[in-house]
């Protein structure tokens, strides 16, 4: 009986609950992999709303799953082709230092050059890597929200790095 | 342990103090740690999860509200439709009823140009609606059936089910008695999950199960033509079919009801008709009055 009640996402508390745990991830999720152009947080409201509608046929342990697929569906609808670009903050790092306009000069040229070699990698390669960057996720995490292995996690943002250096060396 | 590794081991943000110090002396430390910090300056949308929470909630709540409300919108015009698909229903499967009183006898034509003779105090009805394809017709008491040529034409009874293709046949259904006589074709009885198939002149009856009147072929029952004939009937069926065809009751004293009889009465004589089922039996007939008639032996 308990079973049968705990076998789909219905209840309001179990469904707030899956919302709390996966909400944030799915949308750095969808902002790494598409950017910010593509409204992620709507992306989010719509894959849960879908969830919600189709509660009694989406067992807990597949919900995770289900919200993904579908907001990447939802996205990779939405995308007329555009390539990604992914913004950096136009706020001013905090620095204690005192820098020279030189200094200052070198540094937006280097982010402009990091925000590039962003834009040339594969898209697994943008979303592993931003995820552990940027976010500072480890990789058993970023595992467990793209589904893959610890191993596939760690060859992607290896690889992604490797290539981040040369792009940013060669620009 | 190797550079790799160390990078390795670095990205997964999972550097030991000593393998810190090892990855410090790297050549590319500083090149690592420049690009780290600059990834940490994307722009990473504020995502709060309550306010987001929210805002979901907000779209799911008035969902439920909404289809509330046009329940409340859809139920009365659903009813309407389907009062009105029934009233359509109704008209157009409009269910046609003969029924015969005591004493009546009904000639009815069926769109088919079947015909039924209506035996007294019988009912039968069927559907208008799309007659030639469906023939089933149900029926109460005694008829006669010359069917046209055509589908399937099924008459149901309280007791059995008889099912023909064109023929002429007889059935009389009346409270435990059940009987079908055929005159004519072939036709099918279904009576207590028994199937019997009735050629010319065979006859079906709950008592004797199949029998055989020659006499019968290609005839038809001799009712219609206002006489009841009786082959080997118990008496008490003589004496209920005279009730029927002359409205009055019987008022039976020391006679064995259960006694066979073969004969038949005329409608239209009441004092020929009580001769001709008391004299070949020794009983005498006392008329009371319009209505009651006693018999006793002799």
């Amino acid at each position: 009986m308990s079973k049968r009640l705990h076998n789909n996402v219905c209840e309001e508390h179990r469904f707030n609950a899956l919302f709390k745990k996966h909400a944030k991830d799915l949308h750095n999720f969808i902002f790494y992999k598409y950017g910010a152009q593509y409204n992620p947080k709507d992306k989010v409201q719509d894959a849960f709303l879908k969830l919600w509608n189709n509660c009694s046929n989406v067992p807990p342990q597949k919900a995770k799953s289900f919200l993904f697929t579908v907001a990447n569906n939802f996205t990779l609808n939405e995308i007329a082709h555009k390539k990604v670009v992914l913004k950096f903050n136009k706020a001013k790092p905090k620095s204690d230092t005192h820098e020279t306009p030189e200094f200052l000069m070198e540094e937006r040229e280097y982010l402009e050059k990091v925000e590039k070699a962003i834009a040339s990698l594969t898209e697994a390669e943008r979303v592993a890597f931003l995820l552990n960057r940027t976010e500072g996720k480890k990789h058993r995490e970023i595992a467990e929200i793209l589904d893959i292995s610890q191993k596939a996690v760690e060859k992607r943002i290896y690889s992604a790095l490797k290539k981040m250096k040369a792009q940013i060396k060669e620009l | 342990m190797t550079r790799e590794q160390l990078i390795q081991k670095w990205l997964d943000h999972d550097l030991t103090k000593s393998e810190e110090q090892a990855f410090i002396q790297l050549e590319d430390y500083a090149e690592l740690t420049k690009l780290s910090r600059a990834m940490k300056h994307i722009s990473l949308p504020d995502f709060e999860t309550e306010l987001e929470l929210k805002k979901l909630q907000k779209n799911i709540k008035p969902k439920t509200k909404l289809t509330a409300h046009w329940k409340k919108i859809l139920l009365p015009i659903a009813a309407v439709l389907i009062i009105c698909f029934g009233i359509f229903k109704f008209s157009n499967n409009q269910i046609k009823t003969v029924k015969t009183i005591a004493a009546q006898i009904e000639k009815v034509t069926l769109p088919d140009t079947s015909i039924v003779q209506l035996n007294a105090n019988s009912s039968i009805s069927y559907s208008k609606k799309n007659w030639n394809n469906n023939r089933n017709i149900s029926l109460n008491g005694e008829a006669h059936f010359k069917v046209a040529k055509g589908k399937k034409f099924v008459v149901q009874t309280t007791q059995g089910k008889v099912t023909v293709l064109g023929t002429q046949f007889n059935i009389n259904d009346r409270n435990s008695f059940f009987e079908v006589v055929c005159f004519e074709g072939s036709v099918q009885v279904n009576f207590k999950n028994t199937i019997h198939v009735l050629k010319p002149g065979e006859i079906f009856s709950s008592e004797n199960g199949l029998s055989f009147d020659s006499s019968v072929i290609d005839k038809i029952p001799t009712w219609i033509n206002g006489k009841s004939t009786f082959k080997s009937k118990q008496y008490k069926y003589v004496l209920t079919e005279f009730e029927r065809q002359y409205n009055l009751k019987f008022k039976v004293r020391n006679i064995d009801t259960n006694q066979i009889f073969t004969g038949s009465f005329p409608h239209n004589n009441l004092e020929k008709a009580l001769q001709a089922i008391t004299l070949p039996l020794h009983i005498n007939a006392t008329i009371i009055d319009t209505k009651n008639i006693q018999l006793s032996s002799e």
